[in-house]
């Protein structure tokens, strides 16, 4: 980008000197009062400047959901945004879409021998439960979480990562209580619509009028000291061909 | 034209100026690190204790899950579960970020500042939002030119320089990309055209401002404050793009700001890129000061 041969800054100061063409490729040329830099430092920065906007202008764009090149050019570009903590991934940049990974869940447990739909909600770190909002989060890092957990849980309901982080939180919680199920819960968010046809019927908001969606569900079992989880699985739901035309199609 | 470009280009990146303005800047964006840092010692051992939400174990499966190399996710804190190590290590963060607002150390501090965020960030894994790569890339440009020590009173400090222009350029650049990435995003769901994405901020309880009772038969706040919300944003990154308007520019750019941290409960995001304003703003001192100079 930079073709200038002479320094680019002339400052107002008797003692500032100027870089001359047999200054070129010296690298630096100081003066009492500035330093200007030689062509080839420019040329040098400036291609670092457009490489690494280039590269963040990618994580960005490629976030939540790249492009087939996107995907692979943040996979070639990963030894650097990631050791940098450059890269974007799911990280909601958009503040919210309204979308259900936009909302944060709850984490709730069941008790061995309570009745069956008595959930305790656990306190997570930083979020406030509030009776004013159906979820009240202090800070966004429990959303950042959950909304990961989320697609995983959408995506991949068995995977190891989601009986990871419930066998960690039935651990955490052992010792208070006999825990023999968990799961991740997101409630209900009202549209302005809806909860307006709440409030001026006078009806309360809460579980009975919008029941809240089961994310994620596994069930505790004690193994050694250690508890660990067997997520439950919907059961493959298959059906057969209404003919043998389409069932060989 | 080129020849235009080009002149363009090394007059924006090429020019001195004074690190007076860069001093501002890195007391402020230091000081946003520092409380960065003190934001995981209450939580510490809830989140990343032997048995916390993300023990060392949970964050393994989640690296492995993304099929990320362990060797790029690199962090001391990695090797233990203690609460009180990741305490000490949170508290030692916040000291050298306030060694670093101070000036004391130079590029030193700034590059053991860099790796300390770089450490927790890939630590917390999971718990990232768009903060943390702000952080990363601030404090990389300050090691490129620091700027003047508050408790230093050499002349020498305060003479205007170019690395001092790029580093500013740097913040300019990289905060303008930012909140650009965010407006276009914002703008990709109907939401934000709709004038409702407010609402649903409120009701899911991510707002620290909002709630549902407050916002009920209100539809109108509703509306007016998701288009404040997009129209302060697309104003600052139009504003603050030009020489004339760039005081509005600013004004717009701290409104949007305080958007993000009150209404979206981005709280330390938004503080830190109000900080990055100082940027746009002491550009203007610089250009007075010199002219009176010359």
């Amino acid at each position: 980008m930079v073709r200038s041969r002479k320094p680019v800054k002339r400052v107002a100061s008797a003692e500032t000197k100027e870089a001359g063409p047999e200054d070129r490729g010296s690298g630096e040329v100081r003066s009492a009062h500035l330093t200007t830099f030689s062509s080839k430092v420019q040329i040098t920065i400036s291609i670092l400047v457009v490489l690494h906007f280039s590269i963040l202008i990618l994580s960005l764009s490629a976030n939540l959901s790249p492009s087939f090149l996107q995907g692979k050019l943040v996979d070639l570009l990963g030894p650097y945004l990631i050791t940098t903590g450059q890269e974007y991934g799911a990280v909601p940049i958009e503040i919210t879409h309204a979308e259900p990974i936009d909302f944060a869940t709850l984490v709730q447990v069941h008790e061995r021998g309570a009745q069956p739909g008595e959930w305790i909600s656990l306190a997570l770190p930083g979020v406030i439960d509030s009776t004013a909002r159906p979820v009240n989060f202090a800070n966004s890092r429990w959303t950042n979480l959950s909304r990961l957990l989320r697609l995983i849980a959408e995506e991949f309901n068995d995977s190891d990562v989601l009986a990871e982080f419930a066998a960690s939180i039935a651990n955490r919680h052992s010792q208070d209580m006999d825990i023999d199920a968990i799961r991740i819960l997101a409630p209900h968010v009202p549209s302005y619509d809806k909860y307006e046809e709440l409030r001026l019927a006078g009806l309360p908001f809460n579980e009975s009028t919008f029941p809240p969606v089961i994310a994620y569900y596994a069930n505790v079992v004690a193994q050694g000291e250690q508890l660990r989880v067997i997520p439950y699985l919907e059961p493959l739901r298959t059906s057969k061909p209404v003919s043998a035309e389409e069932g060989t199609k | 034209m080129i020849e235009q470009i080009i002149r363009a280009w090394n007059r924006f990146w090429f020019s001195p100026a004074c690190p007076s303005q860069l001093t501002a800047l890195r007391i402020a964006v230091c000081t946003v690190v520092c409380v960065w840092f003190l934001s995981f010692i209450p939580h510490a051992d809830a989140w990343f204790g032997p048995l916390g939400l993300l023990s060392a174990t949970v964050g393994h499966a989640m690296i492995q899950f993304e099929g990320i190399a362990a060797w790029q996710m690199w962090s001391p804190l990695w090797w233990t579960d203690s609460k009180l190590v990741f305490q000490v290590f949170s508290a030692c963060g916040a000291l050298l970020s306030l060694i670093c607002a101070l000036g004391v150390g130079g590029r030193v501090s700034m590059s053991l500042l860099l790796l300390g965020c770089i450490a927790l960030i890939h630590r917390i894994v999971w718990l990232s939002g768009p903060i943390e790569p702000a952080i990363v890339a601030f404090v990389g440009f300050l090691i490129v030119q620091p700027g003047a020590s508050v408790l230093s009173r050499r002349s020498s400090q305060s003479q205007p320089s170019i690395p001092t222009n790029i580093v500013l350029r740097l913040f300019q650049t990289h905060w303008w990309i930012l909140l650009a990435a965010g407006v276009c995003s914002q703008l990709a769901s109907f939401n934000w055209w709709q004038g409702d994405a407010v609402w649903w901020l409120a009701a899911s309880g991510r707002s620290n401002l909002l709630s549902l009772p407050l916002l009920g038969g209100k539809l109108w706040l509703i509306n007016l404050l998701t288009h404040a919300m997009v129209a302060s944003q697309i104003l600052a990154l139009w504003l603050i793009s030009t020489t004339v308007a760039r005081p509005l520019g600013i004004l717009f750019g701290a409104l949007a700001c305080l958007g993000i941290g009150l209404i979206a409960d981005q709280l330390l995001y938004a503080m830190l890129m109000g900080s990055c304003l100082l940027a746009f703003q002491l550009r203007i001192t610089s250009y007075t000061d010199s002219t009176a100079a010359t």
